[in-house]
């Protein structure tokens, strides 16, 4: 039996091309499955594609390329790789502006490399350097066309660093200048005192604003009634010559 | 001649990619666009009609086999679809039991009648992968189709069955 079906899927396979044998033929009309699977088939050779409807026309280019309407792959990484470059560029061009337009930070990052290389010369000579450092910190500050000379001096190493902050800088560079150097050019200049603990006397700018002076002007204190000259309480007897500022130091006591 | 490229291939192109995307309109139209499209921009290489028309398949299925299977015909549009083409339910039932090769190998073959060539170039493969790809294309479509027609019934017997019945009167007379 599995011969003659055998047979049959050959010969249906092949779409019916090949001869059919009496036998077979016998066979599969009275079986389902044969006929089945034969009907099956039918059922496909039935079909007409020709009855559909055209598809719709999509633009192409001159060269053959085909417009879907969307991007394609290859394109959206070259898109991708542009904007990275874009951006890389943008950083690029960020980073040299910084570096061009940041003085603050050019200026506190220079002052201890050129103090720490004169504080390895000796420091007293090695002025050609040393007006740059300090005028760019410490130009806004009064004080510094004088602290200027003494900035370049080397001993202050260890106290510069911690000048970072562009106020306090000022302030002590003066102090430590005339007590290590004997720099004859600059001895004329240093009125500050030698002593290190003299050294915020030269820095009047940080008094102002402890004193809040307008607390002074309220002043209703210094007027003792027996003193003003005044006759307060209006009984003709002015200042010592009222009993009341004979008995109580007051023109009102009496 | 770009036009006349469409004519010739346009309408039968667009039934295979109805076909073989099981009635999904949608699909089978963006398929059968994008396929003639690229056609029309080798219009020289493929100036023999039936060797254009296979690539042009080929094209569809490469393209198709991708969207196979995460696309879901809505519901009832397949009928609507394939019922102008001459599918009946039996059919679809059989299509759909088929994976998308095999159905392409089936569509290819038995429909439009593509000799063996042709169906190697549309499926790409060929030898003994073809022949097994076929058959078991064929086991599959007849086990979904028999399950809807179990008695053969069909209006008309087509040509396997009208063969099958005169060789059998023949013997019996």
């Amino acid at each position: 039996m599995s011969d003659v079906h055998d047979r049959f899927d050959t010969w249906l396979a092949a779409d019916g091309a090949a001869e059919l044998s009496r036998d077979v033929a016998l066979h599969s009309s009275g079986c389902d499955r044969c006929l089945g699977q034969a009907a099956a088939i039918d059922g496909l050779l039935r079909l007409d594609v020709g009855a559909a409807t055209s598809p719709p026309i999509l633009d192409t280019a001159r060269d053959g390329s085909v417009h879907t309407g969307l991007i394609e792959p290859r394109k959206v990484a070259w898109i991708a790789a542009a904007g990275v470059l874009a951006l890389v560029t943008a950083i690029g061009v960020g980073n040299l502006g910084l570096a061009r337009t940041g003085p603050a930070g050019a200026g506190q990052s220079r002052t201890p490399i050129n103090e720490g290389v004169l504080g390895g010369a000796g420091g007293p000579s090695a002025n050609p350097h040393t007006p740059s450092a300090p005028t760019d910190a410490v130009s806004a500050s009064p004080v510094s066309s004088e602290s200027e000379p003494a900035a370049s001096i080397g001993p202050s190493i260890a106290t510069a660093r911690p000048t970072a902050a562009p106020t306090s800088a000022p302030a002590l560079q003066p102090t430590t200048a005339p007590s290590a150097t004997p720099d004859p050019t600059r001895t004329a200049e240093p009125k500050p005192s030698p002593s290190q603990t003299a050294a915020p006397t030269p820095s009047p700018t940080i008094s102002p604003p402890p004193t809040p002076t307008p607390t002074l002007e309220p002043t209703p204190t210094p007027v003792p009634n027996c003193e003003d000259g005044i006759d307060n309480d209006d009984d003709l007897l002015i200042d010592g010559a009222d009993p009341g500022c004979v008995l109580a130091n007051d023109e009102f006591a009496a | 001649m770009r036009d006349a490229f469409r004519e010739l291939h346009g309408t039968r192109l667009h039934g295979f990619a109805l076909l073989l995307t099981l009635g999904d309109r949608a699909a089978a139209a963006r398929l059968a666009a994008e396929a003639l499209a690229e056609g029309v921009g080798r219009v020289g290489e493929l100036r023999h009609p039936v060797r254009g028309a296979a690539w042009l398949r080929a094209h569809v299925v490469r393209a198709s086999r991708v969207n196979d299977r995460r696309r879901a015909v809505p519901a009832g549009q397949s009928e609507v679809t394939l019922t102008p083409l001459g599918v009946d339910r039996a059919v679809l039932a059989g299509l759909s039991r088929v994976d998308h090769l095999g159905r392409a190998a089936l569509i290819a073959g038995l429909v439009e009648r593509f000799d063996r060539g042709d169906v190697a170039t549309i499926v790409g493969r060929d030898g003994a992968r073809l022949d097994r790809l076929l058959r078991k294309a064929r086991e599959s479509y007849a086990a979904g189709h028999m399950a809807l027609a179990p008695n053969h019934e069909v209006p008309t017997p087509g040509p396997m069955v009208e063969r099958i019945r005169d060789v059998t009167r023949r013997a019996l007379q």
